[in-house]
C-alpha cells in the first residue's frame, strides 16, 4: 500500500469545503423538519397528547440534526487539519533534503 | 332523540397534511444527503490518494455518519404517516359533526309539531358523528405513540453517542510525520462510537453500510477494527 508522499494535501483541503456544503444542506433540511413538526403541533390542537408529542419531537429533532451537523463539521475541520499536517511534513522533509544537499 | 349540537373537534387537517408533505419531502432530501455524503467523502479520499489507517478510520467514520443521517429518514416518514392518518380521521369527524349540526339546525326551523320526528330521524347521524370523533381521538393517540417512539430513539440515543464521541476524542498529539497515519486524532474512536449507533438503529430498515467490506459501489474494503479489536460492522 502506498503511504505518505502520494497524498494530495490540496485535495484533502478542498474536501473540507465540500463537507462544508454538506453541512449547509443538512442545516437547511433540519430547518424544514423543525418547521414542519412544529407546524403539526400547532395544527393538532384537538389532541393534546399528539400536540405535546410533536412539540417534543420538534425539539429533539433540532438537537439530533444539530449533533449530526457537529459531526460533519468535525469531518471538515479534520480534513483541513490533516491537509496541514501533510503540508508541514512535506515542507520539513524538503528542508531536510535541501540541508543534505547543501552539506555536500 | 337529542337536538343538542355536537362540538366540532378542533384542529386543522389541511394544515396537518401540508406539514406532513413538507416532512416527507425533507425525509427525501435527507436520503439524498446521505447518498451525497457517501459519494463526496469517498471522492475526497480517492482524489487525495489518501491511504493508510487514518484514511480507513475516516472512511469508517464518514460511512457511519452518512448511514446515521440516512437512518433518520424512516423516523421522519413515520411521523408524516402518523400525522396524515390522524388528519384524515380528524377531517372525517369534523365533516360528520358539521353535517349533523347543520341537520339539527334545519330541524329546529321546522314547526314545533314536526321537530321531534325530524330530530329523531337524525339519531343515526348523531351516532355516526360521535363514532367519528372517537375514531379521530384514537388515531391521535396512535399518532402520539408513533411520534414519541421515533423521536425517543433519535434524541436519547444520539445524545448518548454524542457524549461518547466527545469523551472518546480528547485532544491527542497530531502525528508530525508524512506517513499516511498522520491525521488528527479521533477518526477511529468516533467511527467505533458511530458504529454502535448504527447497530442500534440497524433494526429499523437502514440501508447497508456503503463502506462495509464487500459493499458494492465504492470498492472499498474496510479492514478497520474498533477499540476492542473487533471489526467495525
Amino acid at each position: 500500500m502506498s503511504q505518505g508522499f502520494t497524498v494530495k494535501a490540496g485535495a484533502l483541503s478542498a474536501g473540507g469545503q465540500q463537507v462544508a456544503g454538506l453541512v449547509s444542506t443538512l442545516e437547511s433540511i433540519a430547518s424544514d423538519v423543525v418547521q414542519a413538526i412544529s407546524g403539526m403541533a400547532g395544527s393538532a390542537s384537538g389532541h393534546a397528547g399528539l400536540a405535546s408529542a410533536l412539540t417534543s419531537a420538534a425539539g429533539n429533532g433540532a438537537k439530533t440534526y444539530h449533533d449530526l451537523g457537529a459531526a460533519y463539521r468535525y469531518v471538515g475541520e479534520s480534513l483541513a487539519a490533516t491537509a496541514s499536517a501533510y503540508d508541514r511534513a512535506e515542507q520539513t522533509l524538503v528542508a531536510s533534503i535541501s540541508g543534505i544537499g547543501g552539506g555536500r | 332523540m337529542s337536538g343538542a349540537l355536537l362540538p366540532v373537534p378542533p384542529g386543522n387537517p389541511d394544515a396537518l397534511e401540508g406539514y406532513a408533505s413538507m416532512l416527507a419531502s425533507a425525509a427525501g432530501q435527507i436520503d439524498a444527503l446521505a447518498s451525497s455524503s457517501v459519494r463526496v467523502t469517498a471522492g475526497i479520499k480517492s482524489n487525495a490518494s489518501w491511504t493508510g489507517s487514518a484514511a480507513e478510520g475516516y472512511s469508517a467514520f464518514t460511512g457511519a455518519l452518512a448511514q446515521t443521517v440516512g437512518g433518520t429518514m424512516s423516523h421522519l416518514n413515520r411521523i408524516a404517516s402518523a400525522v396524515r392518518n390522524y388528519a384524515e380521521c380528524l377531517r372525517t369527524a369534523q365533516e360528520k359533526v358539521a353535517a349533523y349540526n347543520t341537520a339539527v339546525e334545519a330541524a329546529s326551523c321546522l314547526i314545533p309539531a314536526k321537530q321531534p320526528a325530524a330530530l329523531a330521524a337524525l339519531d343515526g347521524e348523531r351516532l355516526q358523528a360521535e363514532a367519528a370523533v372517537i375514531a379521530a381521538d384514537t388515531a391521535g393517540d396512535i399518532a402520539a405513540q408513533d411520534v414519541q417512539g421515533s423521536m425517543t430513539i433519535q434524541s436519547v440515543y444520539l445524545q448518548q453517542q454524542v457524549q461518547l464521541l466527545d469523551a472518546q476524542t480528547r485532544p491527542a498529539p497530531v502525528s508530525p510525520g508524512p506517513r499516511a497515519e498522520a491525521a488528527p486524532p479521533g477518526w477511529q474512536q468516533r467511527a467505533a462510537a458511530l458504529a454502535r449507533l448504527r447497530q442500534f438503529l440497524g433494526g429499523d430498515g437502514l440501508p447497508d453500510d456503503p463502506h462495509a467490506e464487500g459493499a458494492s459501489g465504492t470498492g472499498y474494503e474496510n479492514p478497520y477494527t474498533d477499540l476492542n479489536g473487533d471489526p467495525v460492522p
